[in-house]
């Protein structure tokens, strides 16, 4: 018994070590194992000695650690917290924390400058609006004109064909005269429906306050069949509705002469485009 | 044993200041930020000096004191205000950080020759900081210097190496030049007295 320690003696002496943080890393597991069968006796000196121990700590010299340890320790925390937010859900002092968060938020809002902002936001999306809205009416209103011009164009075609379509329709081909040989121009007619289809190419632009006119020459006489102007693009195509009265036989040519605009009751003018009657001359 | 009277009624007293530092700790559970920056500033000064005694360097004991705050951050949940009081729960927490920061291998090597041993200063603290904490710890470290005054040098002198400077009972053996087993029979005597006496001031500490 003299050498040998008692289970309380071995028990005292690694408490006392143990609560000093003075043993070894053996005799400390062996502590811990122990404690965890010790008796509440047992347990009671290790809580006195531990708090003995604890003690002690005020009379250590105290020392004044540099101010930023504290902004760093702050720092770190937040840092942690927000790792942690992000990672746990559920936990108390996210319950706690959130809506808190949530007012602070809400109180640092700046809703004066949000107002402008958004009323900026909004008078530009208008005013992008109503421009947006004015270039579709012009551009709708564009367009229906193109439809109207586009309609009646084809309806002028459609007419243009149905002539083509007549069972007795001549063909008259005018050559250039003199002025301008290069230009050259068909009369389509369907004389019982006094109707004709004019087509010229290469005449000049008509100048300013003249116009071209057509003529159908009957019994070797010059009757108007109307006028008609060219462009530089040229739709050179022209309907005649009513073509002076006059049969195959009493036909002779046609003519095309630039005359003061609206026309003349006689040829006064240049001509640029003649054709006889084939078949007049056949016979 | 007028004076001693005294010092229990002071002892009964802080103990009732922990009250405080509870409504600190719970307020720390709830990640109350500002709570834990008033713990530090009323232990900054207590701990930090604890652990420059056991860790030497200023720059590496601030970051453990950095270390333990972080770690009360994070583990309070862990105190157990029905099991221990506040200061216990810190300053174990504090002494452990501090001991595993010599303890561990890079700084042993590192620092192997530059110890060097000096008295820990038992002077009373004069300078005014924190008036809770001036009042709370100078009291209690007068109680706990008059205790370890009454124990025989020989056995204090092993309890305050090993406090103070965070030394295994091997290191103080070979650092004293006495045998291992003398180191363990005077820190067991000399802690059994320390207690005693301590349990005649303070009668409740956790």
């Amino acid at each position: 018994m003299a050498n040998e320690k008692s289970h309380t003696d071995k028990f005292e002496e690694l408490c006392a070590g143990y609560v000093l943080h003075s043993l070894n890393e053996d005799e400390r597991n062996e502590f811990e194992q122990m404690l965890e069968e010790a008796t509440d006796e047992e347990r009671q000196l290790y809580e006195s000695l531990a708090s003995a121990a604890n003690q002690l700590a005020f009379t250590v010299e105290k020392a004044e650690p540099s101010d930023e340890i504290k902004k760093r320790l702050m720092a770190e925390i937040k840092s942690h917290d927000d790792d942690q937010e992000n990672e746990i859900s559920g936990s108390i002092h996210k319950d706690q924390t959130s809506p808190e968060d949530k007012n602070k938020g809400e109180d640092s809002f700046n809703w004066q400058a949000f107002a402008i902002a958004a009323s900026f936001a909004l008078l530009i999306v208008s005013l992008s609006l109503v421009f947006y809205s004015f270039n579709l009416r012009s551009q709708v209103s564009h367009q229906k004109t193109q439809i109207v011009r586009l309609k009646n164009e084809l309806q002028q075609k459609r007419q243009m064909l149905s002539i083509l379509g007549s069972r007795d329709v001549d063909m008259v081909i005018m050559a250039g005269m003199e002025v301008n040989p290069n230009g050259y121009g068909k009369v389509i007619w369907d004389p019982k429906k006094q109707q004709a289809l004019l087509q010229v190419s290469n005449l000049p632009p008509v100048p300013k306050g003249k116009d071209y006119q057509l003529w159908l020459i009957k019994n070797n006489k010059p009757v108007s069949a109307g006028v008609f102007a060219t462009d530089n693009e040229g739709d050179n195509f022209f309907k005649i509705e009513k073509m002076a009265q006059a049969s195959k036989k009493t036909a002779n040519a046609f003519a095309v002469t630039l005359e003061p605009k609206g026309g003349v009751p006689q040829p006064t003018g240049d001509m640029y485009l003649m054709g006889s009657m084939k078949n007049n001359s056949s016979e | 044993m007028i004076i001693f009277l005294l010092l229990a009624t002071i002892g009964k007293a802080i103990h009732g200041d922990s009250d405080d530092e509870i409504k600190l700790m719970r307020r720390i559970k709830q990640r109350d930020a500002d709570a834990l920056e008033e713990l530090y500033d009323l232990y900054k000064r207590l701990l930090f000096g604890m652990v420059v005694s056991i860790v030497k360097k200023r720059e590496e004991s601030e970051d453990v004191l950095q270390e333990i705050f972080v770690k009360i951050w994070n583990k309070a949940d862990s105190f157990n205000e029905e099991r221990g009081n506040v200061y216990s729960w810190i300053v174990t927490l504090a002494r452990n950080k501090a001991i595993d920061r010599i303890r561990s291998k890079g700084y042993k090597t590192q620092q192997k020759q530059s110890v060097s041993i000096h008295e820990p200063l038992f002077t009373l603290e004069t300078d005014k900081h924190d008036p809770m904490e001036t009042t709370i710890f100078s009291d209690r470290a007068e109680l706990v210097k008059k205790a370890l005054g009454e124990i025989p040098a020989e056995q204090s002198e092993v309890i305050k190496i090993a406090y103070y400077r965070g030394m295994t009972q091997s290191e103080i053996a070979e650092y004293l030049d006495i045998p291992l087993g003398t180191v363990k029979t005077r820190t067991r005597q000399g802690m059994i007295k320390l207690k005693r006496i301590l349990g005649e001031f303070i009668t409740t500490d956790g």
